[in-house]
């Protein structure tokens, strides 16, 4: 089969047992690839009710139809588990994996099972070997990458985790290459319960294509139209920190619990342009990336001068680390951000967790007595302290580690109504102020709430009607989808949008095409469409690589819904209907897009039915029967 | 070009690259485009040039295999500034001297 490699590596660590399957030529041109087919495995593979840290839960990695084509930007692999933090399905995207994994022979890897010692994987093409990592355990992240590379060269891609996620704390993540983030939501704990250190891939197989010199001229012709971007040298340069000062200007930088924007003047004289340009190193871009938001952070001088370490996205580390805990400047930053990944902790959630547990200890709510006797102080001590105390369980580490629902459990159930999260996991963003698919996607996803697949044109603020149809046509809404999008009051409906803007994204993450908006913009559905027959001589319908993607969220709905989730589980965190956010001052509630009205439960409910409406689901969010037939996934799927 | 270890060809022409190591970002296009070019299929591992890269973070050298061409087309993909094609270098820095 051209284009894909044609196997299914499956790996149980229990008996040790390694297999080969074949991907079946149906299977490919059903699922497509990416993301769509992970939500198959995992669908087939995890059954209800499986304890998400047990032997029965699967780390799935899926490679995509463009993986290692040389399509510019589309690199990323598909991680997929049960998460230990919600209970229900998680996905993640990240750079590297699947292109070296299809280069050594397979589309996608299973792995489940519990190994009864520490071990790592190695996968040289056809040689897959289990071995002994007692050595490696107990060392972080970069230790362990340096010593695999050390061993097996540094021509191989690694994936691996440190001291968090070997003792399954539920915050923790796994990393590719040091710097690539697997996912949210506790993907660093699954391979902790497997007792799988490390995982080495060399890929010297290669790959062919159907239409090698006509997808060769396109690549030419993308590249081409990726240098005329605008807009270029700033993403270059700056990466995600593009928008940094105009974000923090715009008081969208919260701390205190999401309670209240970060003041902005402190934010851009310490986190500003200026101030990453000091300690940006070196561009660090994942395999077949020209732009690379990704980089190298050292530090020439100051405090921790000399720390060098990789980064995925500033952005989210200042969001994080910076503004929350009012630190001083980047030094302390990088040191904060280079600390957790060294332990594998998950920064976005670490941070939301620790800055709720201020905030409950600033009102009072909780006392010194709960967090070891230690307060809770806004500074760098404190964020190293925690960081070492979950990575090691100790004290109310011990809790922290686990998340919002260890906190919950543990102080009492009444705190649910302070915090901000959401299935579990911690929010990325504020929608109050700006409510676009993204804020409505936060309640809705299937794997939410962070790797929202309602990434849309809405996460800038002023976009006319006009500018969201011509985003509709691009992504291959039909007349009549359009039709119900547009025939609203507000001059588009939020929920049916939603739907769409999902089905957008997901496609990209079947495609494995970077969300960036430099390289995203390329890709329009008709250039999917023609590239996916170049590389794979498969005649395919537009029609048909959008049904691959409903396929997909059907799919995981429909896990999700057999591990216990119900309509309840599709709403927004309480606070954001009984308070306001303090924006720069001004009290700020959940409105629509157009701020035309300030948002209540009930008009989150009503787009909720209309969402369902248009996905097909029924008033429980339950995928009808027929719904199921046209996206011909009747038979797939359990009783 | 410090690091980069060209083989000097037998044929008249020039090498048509220049050759910066240090600014090397490691994202493997250039070995890709190579081999898609010269072996007609899409394996960087046995392409004609090596990015040798240090735990993942630095890129050491860039080396040009016996088999290498000198065809350029590597340096066409490289968005980095490690791989510049001499004549693109020449016109777009009129007067300033090779470094
Ligand atoms: S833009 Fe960033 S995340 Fe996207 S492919 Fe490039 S380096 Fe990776
Ligand atoms: S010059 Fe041509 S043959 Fe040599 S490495 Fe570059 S693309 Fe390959
Ligand atoms: S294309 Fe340029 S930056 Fe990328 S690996 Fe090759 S030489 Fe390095």
């Amino acid at each position: 089969m051209l284009g894909y490699a044609g196997q299914i590596l499956k790996i149980d660590l229990s008996t040790g047992n390694i297999s080969k399957e074949k991907l079946e030529p149906e299977v490919a041109r059903k699922f497509v690839g990416g993301i769509s087919m992970s939500a198959k495995l995992l669908y087939e593979t995890v059954k209800p009710n499986t304890d998400a840290l047990s032997p029965e839960n699967a780390l799935i990695a899926s490679s995509t139809p463009f993986s290692g084509t040389g399509l510019i930007g589309a690199n990323k692999t598909d991680w997929t588990i049960k998460s230990p933090l919600s209970g229900l399905a998680s996905t993640a995207t990240s750079g590297d994996f699947g292109t070296h994994l299809k280069w050594a022979g397979y589309d996608n890897m299973v792995i489940t099972g519990k190994a009864p010692k520490p071990v790592y994987i190695t996968i040289f093409d056809d040689e897959i070997q289990i071995r002994d990592a007692s050595d490696l355990w107990g060392k972080d992240t970069y230790e362990t990458s340096d010593e695999l590379w050390d061993r097996h060269g540094n021509e191989c891609t690694l994936f691996s985790i440190g001291p968090a996620a070997e003792k399954m704390a539920r915050i923790s993540m796994a990393y590719t290459n040091k710097q690539a983030t697997a996912g949210r939501k506790g993907t660093g704990a699954v391979l902790g319960s497997k007792n799988l250190k490390a995982i080495v891939l060399r890929g010297t197989k290669g790959l062919r294509v159907a239409h090698t010199k006509e997808l060769n001229a396109k690549i030419e012709e993308i590249y081409q139209q990726f240098l005329k971007d605008p807009n270029l040298k700033p993403w270059m340069d700056l990466g995600t920190t593009i928008a940094v000062e105009t974000y923090g200007q715009e008081g969208k930088a919260a701390w205190k619990n999401w309670h209240e924007s970060y003041p902005p003047d402190r934010w851009v004289s310490r986190f500003g342009v200026k101030e990453f340009m000091k300690v940006r190193e070196i561009a660090l871009p994942c395999v077949l990336c020209p732009l690379s938001c990704r980089l190298v952070y050292k530090l020439k001088d100051g405090e921790f001068a000399g720390l060098e370490t990789p980064q995925a996205c500033n952005m989210g580390a200042i969001l994080s680390y910076g503004s929350k805990f009012d630190l001083l400047n980047y030094n302390q930053v990088v040191k904060c951000h280079d600390t957790a990944n060294r332990l594998s902790i998950d920064t976005n959630e670490f941070t939301c967790l620790l800055d709720f547990l201020m905030d409950l200890q600033e009102r009072g709510i909780i006392d010194e007595k709960v967090t070891d006797g230690m307060k809770l102080e806004r500074n760098i001590d404190t964020v190293l302290t925690w960081l070492h105390k979950v990575a090691d369980r100790e004290g109310f580490g011990n809790v922290i580690a686990d998340g919002y629902y260890a906190i919950f459990a543990a102080l009492g159930e009444e705190l649910v109504k302070e915090a901000v999260e959401r299935r579990g996991g911690s929010l990325d963003f504020d929608p109050r102020g700006l409510f676009g698919t993204e804020g409505f996607g936060t309640a809705v996803g299937v794997c939410g709430p962070h790797a929202t697949f309602a990434l849309g044109p809405l996460v800038i603020s002023g976009r006319t009607p006009e500018q969201l149809r011509r985003y509709c046509a691009r992504t291959g809404l039909s007349e009549e989808e359009s039709e119900r999008v547009f025939n609203d009051p507000l001059g588009f409906n939020i929920a049916r949008l939603t739907r769409y803007v999902e089905r957008w994204n997901v496609l990209l993450d079947i495609m494995g095409i970077c969300n960036r908006p430099p390289l995203a913009r390329l890709y329009s559905l008709a250039l999917i469409t023609e590239l996916y027959h170049l590389v794979t001589g498969i005649d395919i319908k537009p029609e048909e690589l959008l049904a691959a993607a409903e396929r997909c969220v059907n799919l995981l709905k429909l896990f999700n819904i057999e591990q216990g989730a119900t309509r309840k589980d599709d709403c927004l965190p309480e606070r954001f209907y009984t308070e306001p956010f303090l924006l720069l001052g001004k009290e700020t509630w959940l409105q629509d897009y157009y701020n035309t009205k300030r948002l209540t439960r009930k008009d989150i409910e009503h787009w909720l039915d209309e969402y369902y409406e248009e996905r097909g689901w029924d008033k429980n969010g339950n995928p009808t029967s027929e719904t199921l037939t046209a996206i011909g996934l009747k038979n797939e799927v359990r009783a | 070009m410090a690091g980069a270890k060209t083989k000097v060809k037998k044929e008249s022409r020039e090498f048509p690259i220049l050759v910066y190591p240090e600014k090397c970002a490691g994202c493997m296009t250039c070995q890709v485009m190579c081999s898609i070019r010269n072996l007609g299929e899409l394996n960087p591992l046995k392409s004609y040039i090596r990015v040798n890269r240090d735990h993942g973070i630095r890129t050491t050298s860039l080396e040009f295999t016996e088999d290498c061409t000198w065809c350029g087309y590597c340096a066409r993909f490289c968005n980095y500034g490690a791989l510049v094609l001499k004549k693109l270098a020449k016109t777009e820095n009129e007067g300033e001297e090779e470094k």
